[in-house]
């Protein structure tokens, strides 16, 4: 029950923000302020997200297999703008170093 | 113009690359929780239409939070929504009021993506490309889920597949992070949440990206 209460509580809650301006009948321009804020809301909430996957909670053990993956996700995704190959790329870099021990 | 539904629908396919794996690992993560039923676990999946919340959820549920502060947390990880919300307006002030209530429940990070470039259609002609991706999203985001589930007993465990979620999560940020306000808000969100990794239930999620929204806003006036 905990876990549909949750689901139907999280259904109702995204699509409320996501019809918010939309459904608003003569909607008003948004202020600077709120639009800054919203454009940064994104990439601050991923980051966060990330960390608390990582960090937070009942985590496996977070060794040089996991952090040479991040790394090199990271330095792809920077340089080539890339998903498929950063996240590709980390994965395998993951798979051997676990594979190996 | 006929044929804008397909056209729609076939725009979406590619983006969904990455989205159908990270559904079945959905799927999987909540056939390997004994204390998630897997039917109520998968019923996120056409409900919340959101993956990294719908994982959040799992993630909290099946370490014992209750079902708010589960909710609580996937709103959190779906405030983006709020902004996908307001800069589509333009794209949906002449749409017809059925549409305008309807449409909003399939507005997935891919599917904004695409209606934002919808910018020279007849209002009917927009919502044909547009449900044409929502159906692709719909469909194949609840198989993959499913399918996840289904194969879960058959995935080993020896590797720890979770931590391929916060891989994707880097690989999908990063290259999105265009302005420098951006990547103060991820960096301080990151920093903060992982230094309050010990709050319960994941209670540094949330106000490391509030800490983080703040920074790049704090960015975006110092830029100018």
């Amino acid at each position: 029950m905990r876990v549909w209460a949750a689901m139907i509580m999280l259904g109702v809650g995204s699509y409320s923000m996501r019809a918010s301006f939309i459904s608003a009948i003569g909607a008003k321009p948004l202020s600077e302020t709120v639009e800054a804020t919203l454009r940064n809301v994104g990439p601050a909430v991923m980051g966060a997200l990330v960390a608390s996957l990582l960090t937070a909670g009942e985590t496996a053990p977070f060794g040089l297999a996991e952090t040479c993956g991040l790394v090199v996700t990271s330095v792809l995704a920077w340089k080539t703008r890339s998903f498929l190959w950063a996240f590709l790329s980390g994965t395998a870099v993951w798979v051997c170093l676990r594979l190996l021990g | 113009m006929p044929g804008d539904f397909r056209r729609g629908a076939l725009a979406m396919v590619p983006f969904m690359l990455p989205a159908v794996p990270f559904g079945i690992l959905i799927g999987v993560a909540v056939a390997d929780h004994p204390g998630i039923p897997n039917l109520a676990g998968w019923a996120g999946a056409p409900i919340v239409l959101a993956g990294a919340s719908h994982l959040t959820a799992i993630t909290l549920l099946a370490e014992g939070s209750s079902a708010f502060a589960a909710a609580l947390a996937g709103m959190i990880v779906n405030a983006r929504f709020l902004m996908y919300s307001a800069a589509l307006v333009p794209r949906f002030r002449c749409q017809p009021r059925w549409f305008r209530v309807v449409a909003p429940y399939f507005l997935v990070d891919q599917l904004f993506a695409l209606a934002s470039t919808y910018t020279e259609e007849t209002e009917s002609g927009f919502r044909r490309r547009y449900m044409g991706g929502a159906m692709v999203v719909f469909v194949l985001w609840t198989v993959a889920v499913a399918s996840g589930v289904a194969l879960g007993p058959i995935v080993p465990n020896d590797l720890d597949l979770g931590f391929l979620v916060p891989l994707m999560f880097t690989g999908l940020l990063i290259p999105t992070l265009n302005r420098r306000p951006g990547v103060v808000a991820a960096l301080v969100a990151a920093g903060i949440t992982a230094g309050l990794s010990s709050l319960p239930n994941r209670g540094g999620l949330l106000i490391g990206a509030l800490m983080g929204a703040g920074a790049g806003l704090g960015a975006e006036r110092m830029v100018r």
